[in-house]
C-alpha cells in the first residue's frame, strides 16, 4: 500500500511535466503573437515597429529557444514562480491567489450541494428500482445532465432574478453565491445520483448482501447495514470526479455571473493569449485533478475488502 | 455542467469492452432502436433540411423581426426576421454533423493510438500511454477550451479541441481491449503460424474492437455535443451566421425581453438531442454490463 | 497593410471588450510642422459641466448611495502595476482630473487649469487653478503638474502624441500656479489633447498606482476589490461643483444583458452602456428610465483601396460608391440600433464640427444609382444575385471590431447583396482575432467604431488617413489631403480646424468614398426613476458623475 502510494506520487510529477509541455507545445503552434500585444501595450507612439516587437520578444522571453522557455518555467514552478502574466503583469502566483478564494467557495457549496442531493437522490433510485420513482429519477437526472450549462443558468437567473427578484443577477456576494452554486452543481447532481444508484446495485448484487437477504434481513436494513457503508466508496469516487465538473463548469458559470474565480482568469487568458497564466493554471487544475483522484484511489484501496483481500 | 468527464461513464466504460464483446444481448439492440428510431429522425431531417426547411437560414427580411410563431413561421423569426424553424434545422446539421465528426476522428485516432500502443507495447506504448494519462490530467472542457482559444474562432478549430480531449479516452479503452485479446489463443494460433503483425490486428483484433468503438462513440456523444455547444457559446466557435445552437443562444439572449422564445428554441434542441444520446447511451450500458444485469433487490 | 493600432482603436472606442488592450491610450501622432500663433479659448467657468435641474422639482439625497453596474473591470490593467496610468475605466475624469476639460459639447473647459496660451513659438503656458485640494489633502501647485508629466515621459506612460512631441523636461514651472508646456516638435494641438483622463494631475511624489488613488477628482476612491466592486465617496473637499450623492457603489458586471437584469431585479440603481435593443423594455417598464447621450462614436466602414489581390477591389471608386449609396442608414439605425443612434453622415460628432458639419453631405440611399455605377465598371448582374466581372465575382471580405453586432454585420451584408455585392463576413469574437484578420490584409471593408475623446476636432481624419502617421492612416488617400490635414494641425483658430476637418471628412466621405459612416452610436445609460443623469457625456473617458443625482421620494 506505501509503496503503491508513492509510486502514484512519483507519477504524478512527469505528468504534469508532460501536461505542460503539450500545453507549451500548442501556444507554440497557435496563431497569434503575444509580443505584438505586449508591444502595443508598451508603445509610447501608437506605433509598433519589427523592433518593438523584437524587444517585446525578448522582454517576455519568447525569443528563447522552445526547450529553454520549458526548462525556466519548470526551473521556476519548482520554487514556486510562475512567471508574470502578460497582460496584467503581475505574477501569475498572485492572479491565482486573487482568484482562488471565489472559486474555492462556490466549489465547495455547489460540492456540498451535490453530496447532499445526489447520494439520498441516489440510494432512493437503487432501492426503488424498477418503480416510477426510479424512472422518474433516472429520466429527470438525465434530462438535467442534457441540459447545457449556461442555458439553466440563463433560465434560473431569468426566473429567480429578472421575474421573481430573490437573488442578484450577478457579482459576487453572498445572495449571489446561490444561482452560480446550483447552476454548478446540477450536472454533478443528476451524474453522482446516476453513479450512486449504479454503484449500489452492484454491492447489493454481491455476495454478502445476498446473504444478509437470505438471513432474512428487511431490503431497508439491508441498505443501511451492508449496502451503503459499501457503497459509501463510490460517494468517495464522486467526490473525485466532482472536481472535474466543477472545474469545467466554473469557466461558463463564473463568466454568467460575473463571479471573479479562477475560471474566468482562465477564459481571459485563453482568449488573451496569455501564455504564463495559461501554464499557471493547467498546472494547477493538473494538480489538483491529480492529487484528488489519487486520493480517492488510494481511500479505495483501503476501504474496500476486496482489493485489500486481493493484494494479499 | 457541461463537462467531457461523466463519471458513470467511466465507471462503466472500464467494465463494458469485455461484456461489450461478449454479450450483445437483444435488449441492447431493443434500447438502441428504441432511442436510435427519434435520433434518426433527427438525423434524416438534418440530412434533408434543404428540403425541409421553408427558407434558407440566412435569409434576412428586416421587415419581419421577431414575428411571433404562425403556420408560416413555426418558430416565428429571429432578430434578422430570419426563420428560426429553419436556423434550429440547419442547427441541428451543424451540432450532428460537427459531434460525429470530432466523436469519429476522436475515436480513429484512439482507436489507431490503442492498437499502436497495445500491440507493439514496449516504449512506444509507454511514451503513447504518458501522452494521454498527461491529456486526461486536466478535466476535459479545460483542455478543449486553452485548444479551442489559443487556436482561434473557427469550425475546424473547434472540431479539433474537442477531439484533442476525446482521442485520449478511447485510445486508453482500445488499448486494454487489445492487451486481452492479445492473449487470446487464437491470437497465439495466428502469430504462431507466422501471420504479420499488421495481418493480426486487421484479421482478428480490428474486428473484435470496432463493435464495441463504436458504442464508446455512442455513449460519448452527449458530452461532444454539450461540449462543442458551450465552447460556440463562449465565442470560440462558428462564424456568422453559422445557425449553431451554441451561439443562438448567446446571442438570443439580447432579445430576451422581447423574443424569450428564441433562447428557448436552441436550448430544447439541444437539451431533446442530448437527452436521446444520452438514453440511448444509458440504455446501452445497462444492457450491456452484466455487472448492473445481476440485481437481487428490486 | 501597415499594422493596426488595436490600443488606438480601445481609446478611440472608450469601452473595449478585452481588456487587455485598455492598458494605454494613445492620441494622434503628429509632427505638426508650425509656425503660427494660436490663442486658444480661455474659459472662465466656475467648474466642469455643472448640472442642470432635473425634470421635475425633487430633492436630492444628499446622503444617496448610488449603486452602479459598470461593465468589465480594467483597472488592474489600466491603474496598477507597471503599466499604471491616471486612466481606469469606469473611474475615468472623476478621481484623477486632467488640467482642461472636454464637455459634453466638445468645447474646451478649464479644469485644473483656469486658462492657457501659446507663447510663440511653441510653448503652452497654463495658468493654475488655485485652492485645489488633493484626495491626501495636498494643495495642488505647479510642482504636481511638472512632477506628472515628468513621470509620465519617464514611464513612457503617454498620451500619444502629445507625449511625443514632448522631451524629458518639456514641462516646466514658472512660478507656483503657471506651467509651461514647451514641446520639442512645435504641437498646436497640445491643449486639446490633454483632456483625457490619462492626462491628468497627481500630487507631487505620488506614484499613478498609489493605493488608493490620490487625485483631485470629485470622487475619492474608498475601497476596491478587483473585478468585483469600486466605491467611491463623494470627495467634500472639491473645487467644482459636487457631485450630489455621498456615495457610488460601483459592481462590475462585464456582460450587456446582466447589467439590464440587474437594474431590472432591483440590485442595482444605474447601468452604464446598456445595449440599444434593452431602450424599449426598460422604458416601457414602470420605474425605470434611460438617459442617452448624444452620439459620440461612429460606426465606420473604412474601404480598403490599396488592398493586394483578391483585395483589390476596393481601389475602384466604383465599387467604393456602390456600397456607400447601398446602405439605408436609416433602416440600419432602426434595425440595428432599435432606433437609438444617429444615421451615419460624419466620422466625427457634428458639434466639434461647429458650423462646418454641413460641408459633408449624407450619401444617398440609391441602390438604383449604386448599380448603375457598378453596371458601367463592368460589373453584370449574375443568376444567383451577385455581378460578376470577366468571370471574377464581386464578393468582398468585412471585418469588424469586436464590439460590432451580428445584426450590424447582416444588415449591412444583405443591404450590399441588394445592389449585387458579396459581402463575406469575417466577425472577430475579440480584439486579437480581429487585429489578426487587420493585420494579415485579407479583407475589403473594415468596420470599426471609434469614438471622440480628444478635443481636436481633426483627431480622426488626421489620425487614420493622413500619411505622416505611419502606423495608423493605413488608408491614407494622398497628397490632396495630407494638404488639409497639415492646415488642419497648424491652424491657429477652433473655424480653421473645424473647417479643414469638415473638408477632410467631405474628401473621405462624398468625394473619394473611403470613409463610408454607417451609424452614429450613442451612449445609453438606464437608471431607476430616483436616480437621474443630467450631463450625459457623448464620451466615456470623459464623463463626470457629478450630474447623478438620487432624488428622494
Amino acid at each position: 500500500m506505501g509503496r503503491y502510494a508513492l509510486r502514484r506520487v512519483l507519477v504524478i510529477v512527469p505528468t504534469l511535466l508532460m501536461l505542460v509541455l503539450a500545453i507549451m507545445i500548442l501556444e507554440a503552434l497557435a496563431p497569434g503573437d503575444p509580443a505584438e500585444q505586449f508591444a502595443r501595450l508598451h508603445s509610447t507612439t501608437g506605433q509598433v515597429t519589427n523592433a518593438d516587437v523584437a524587444r517585446a520578444r525578448h522582454e517576455l522571453g519568447l525569443d528563447r529557444p522552445f526547450v529553454a522557455q520549458y526548462v525556466s518555467w519548470v526551473e521556476g514552478a519548482v520554487h514556486g514562480d510562475l512567471g508574470q502574466s502578460f497582460t496584467l503583469e503581475k505574477p501569475v502566483v498572485f492572479e491565482i491567489d486573487n482568484h482562488f478564494v471565489a472559486t474555492a467557495e462556490l466549489a465547495a457549496v455547489a460540492m456540498i450541494l451535490t453530496v447532499l442531493l445526489a447520494v439520498p437522490l441516489g440510494v432512493v433510485a437503487a432501492v426503488r428500482r424498477g418503480t416510477l420513482v426510479d424512472h422518474v429519477l433516472r429520466v429527470g437526472s438525465l434530462v438535467v445532465a442534457s441540459l447545457p450549462g449556461f442555458f439553466l443558468a440563463y433560465l434560473l437567473i431569468e426566473i429567480f432574478a429578472t421575474r421573481l427578484h430573490l437573488l442578484p443577477v450577478a457579482g459576487r456576494s453572498t445572495a449571489g453565491l446561490v444561482l452560480p452554486a446550483v447552476s454548478l452543481a446540477a450536472g454533478g447532481i443528476a451524474t453522482a445520483s446516476r453513479l450512486m444508484r449504479a454503484s449500489l446495485l452492484e454491492v447489493m448484487g454481491e455476495d454478502y448482501i445476498r446473504t444478509a437477504r437470505a438471513k432474512g434481513l428487511t431490503v431497508s436494513q439491508v441498505v443501511r447495514r451492508h449496502a451503503l457503508p459499501g457503497a459509501s466508496l463510490p460517494v468517495i469516487t464522486v467526490f473525485g470526479t466532482l472536481l472535474g465538473y466543477l472545474l469545467a463548469g466554473s469557466v461558463i458559470v463564473e463568466t454568467i455571473f460575473a463571479w471573479p474565480g479562477l475560471g474566468q482568469l482562465f477564459e481571459q487568458a485563453v482568449t488573451q493569449r496569455d501564455y504564463p497564466t495559461i501554464e499557471g493554471l493547467v498546472a494547477l487544475a493538473g494538480t489538483a485533478f491529480l492529487l484528488l483522484n489519487l486520493g480517492v484511489d488510494l481511500a479505495y484501496r483501503l476501504l474496500d475488502p476486496r482489493i485489500r483481500l486481493a493484494e494479499r | 455542467m457541461t463537462t467531457l468527464d461523466d463519471p458513470a461513464s467511466n465507471v462503466s466504460s472500464d467494465a463494458a469492452p469485455p461484456g461489450l464483446v461478449r454479450n450483445r444481448s437483444p435488449v441492447a439492440y431493443r434500447t438502441l432502436a428504441l432511442w436510435g428510431v427519434p435520433i434518426g429522425v433527427i438525423a434524416l431531417a438534418a440530412l434533408f433540411a434543404p428540403l425541409l426547411a421553408p427558407a434558407a437560414p440566412d435569409a434576412t427580411n428586416f421587415s419581419q423581426r421577431f414575428a411571433a410563431p404562425s403556420l408560416h413561421h413555426l418558430f416565428g423569426t429571429d432578430e434578422l426576421g430570419r426563420d428560426e424553424f429553419t436556423r434550429i434545422l440547419y442547427g441541428t446539421r451543424i451540432s450532428l454533423g460537427l459531434t460525429l465528426l470530432a466523436a469519429v476522428s476522436a475515436s480513429v485516432i484512439g482507436l489507431v493510438v490503442g492498437l499502436v500502443a497495445g500491440f507493439v507495447g514496449g516504449v512506444v506504448d509507454q511514451v503513447l500511454m504518458r501522452i494521454v494519462d498527461a491529456l486526461l490530467a486536466l478535466p476535459g472542457f479545460i483542455l478543449a477550451l486553452a485548444v479551442a482559444g489559443l487556436l482561434g474562432p473557427g469550425l475546424i478549430h473547434l472540431v479539433l479541441a474537442v477531439i484533442a480531449v476525446w482521442w485520449t479516452g478511447y485510445a486508453r479503452v482500445v488499448r486494454s481491449m487489445v492487451l486481452s485479446i492479445r492473449q487470446r489463443p487464437y491470437v497465439d494460433a495466428a502469430r504462431a503460424t507466422g501471420s504479420s503483425g499488421t495481418r493480426i490486428i486487421i484479421r482478428h483484433v480490428l474486428p473484435n474492437v470496432a463493435g464495441p468503438s463504436v458504442v464508446l462513440v455512442m455513449l460519448e456523444m452527449a458530452h461532444i455535443l454539450l461540449a462543442l455547444a458551450a465552447l460556440s457559446f463562449l465565442g470560440l466557435g462558428v462564424p456568422q451566421p453559422t445557425p449553431e445552437w451554441g451561439a443562438m443562444i448567446a446571442d438570443a439572449r439580447a432579445y430576451l425581453d422581447q423574443a424569450p422564445q428564441l433562447l428557448a428554441y436552441p436550448g430544447a434542441a439541444i437539451t431533446l438531442v442530448a437527452l436521446l444520446c444520452n438514453l440511448a447511451g444509458d440504455g446501452l450500458r445497462d444492457a450491456l454490463d452484466p455487472r448492473v444485469q445481476r440485481h437481487v433487490l428490486s | 497593410m501597415n499594422e493596426p493600432e488595436p490600443l488606438l482603436r480601445g481609446y478611440l472606442s472608450g469601452a473595449m471588450s478585452r481588456r487587455a488592450f485598455f492598458a494605454k491610450a494613445l492620441a494622434l501622432g503628429i509632427s505638426a510642422p508650425s509656425a503660427a500663433a494660436l490663442l486658444a479659448a480661455c474659459g472662465t467657468s466656475s467648474g466642469p459641466a455643472s448640472a442642470p435641474a432635473p425634470t421635475r422639482a425633487r430633492t436630492a439625497d444628499l446622503q444617496a448611495i448610488i449603486r452602479m453596474a459598470a461593465g468589465e473591470d480594467q483597472w488592474p490593467v489600466q491603474g496598477t502595476g507597471a503599466k499604471s496610468t491616471t486612466f481606469a475605466y469606469p473611474l475615468n475624469v472623476n478621481v484623477y482630473e486632467p488640467l482642461i476639460y472636454l464637455a459634453s459639447d466638445f468645447r474646451l473647459q478649464p479644469g485644473l487649469a483656469l486658462s492657457w496660451e501659446l507663447i510663440p513659438p511653441s510653448t503652452w503656458r497654463f495658468h493654475l487653478r488655485q485652492g485645489v485640494k488633493f484626495h491626501d489633502g495636498s494643495a495642488m501647485t505647479a510642482d504636481d503638474v511638472v512632477w506628472t508629466w515628468g513621470k509620465r515621459q519617464h514611464l513612457g506612460k503617454t498620451l500619444g502624441t502629445v507625449s511625443s512631441t514632448l522631451g524629458p523636461n518639456s514641462v516646466r514651472k514658472v512660478d507656483d500656479f503657471t506651467v509651461d508646456f514647451v514641446p520639442v516638435i512645435p504641437n498646436l494641438r497640445l491643449p486639446e489633447q490633454i483632456v483625457h483622463p490619462e492626462g491628468a494631475i497627481v500630487p507631487n511624489g505620488k506614484n499613478f498606482d498609489s493605493s488608493p488613488p490620490v487625485g483631485s477628482g470629485p470622487f475619492q476612491v474608498v475601497s476596491y476589490t478587483p473585478n468585483q466592486s469600486v466605491t467611491l465617496n463623494r470627495f467634500e473637499q472639491y473645487w467644482g461643483t459636487k457631485p450630489s450623492a455621498h456615495q457610488m457603489a460601483i459592481r462590475f458586471l462585464s456582460d450587456d444583458q446582466t447589467r439590464v437584469q440587474a437594474l431590472q431585479s432591483g440590485q442595482v440603481d444605474f447601468v452604464l452602456d446598456i445595449p440599444p435593443q434593452s431602450v424599449a423594455t426598460v422604458k416601457n417598464t414602470r420605474g425605470f428610465h434611460v438617459v442617452s447621450a448624444k452620439a459620440g462614436e461612429n460606426q465606420l466602414i473604412y474601404i480598403d483601396k490599396k488592398g493586394n489581390k483578391p483585395h483589390d477591389l476596393g481601389a475602384e471608386i466604383a465599387v467604393r460608391q456602390a456600397v456607400s449609396m447601398s446602405i439605408d442608414r436609416n433602416a440600419y439605425v432602426s434595425t440595428a440600433f432599435d432606433g437609438n443612434a444617429d444615421p451615419g453622415r460624419l466620422m466625427a460628432p457634428a458639434a466639434i464640427l461647429g458650423p462646418y458639419a454641413n460641408l459633408v453631405a449624407p450619401v444617398p440611399h440609391d441602390p438604383q444609382k449604386a448599380g448603375q455605377v457598378l453596371d458601367a465598371a463592368g460589373w453584370k448582374m449574375g443568376a444567383n444575385g451577385i455581378r460578376t466581372r470577366g468571370g471574377r465575382t464581386l464578393s468582398l471580405d468585412l471585418i469588424g471590431w469586436a464590439a460590432v453586432t451580428p445584426l450590424s454585420f447582416q444588415f449591412l451584408q444583405s443591404e450590399m447583396k441588394q445592389v449585387g455585392i458579396q459581402a463575406n463576413i469575417m466577425a472577430a469574437a475579440d480584439t486579437p482575432t480581429y487585429n489578426n484578420y487587420y493585420k494579415s490584409g485579407a479583407f475589403d471593408l473594415d468596420l470599426e467604431i471609434p469614438n471622440q475623446n480628444d478635443g481636436n476636432p481633426a483627431f480622426l481624419p488626421v489620425l487614420r488617413m493622413y500619411s505622416k502617421n505611419p502606423g495608423t492612416a493605413d488608408f491614407a488617400p494622398g497628397t490632396a489631403f495630407d494638404q488639409l490635414a497639415v492646415t488642419a494641425l497648424d491652424a491657429t483658430t477652433v473655424g480653421a480646424v473645424q473647417q479643414a476637418s469638415a473638408q477632410m471628412q467631405q474628401m473621405l466621405i462624398n468625394q473619394d468614398y473611403i470613409v463610408v459612416p454607417v451609424a452614429g452610436v450613442r451612449r445609453l445609460y438606464a437608471m431607476i426613476s430616483q436616480v437621474n443623469l443630467s450631463d450625459p457625456h457623448p464620451s466615456q473617458t470623459n464623463q463626470l458623475w457629478t450630474s447623478l443625482v438620487k432624488y428622494t421620494t
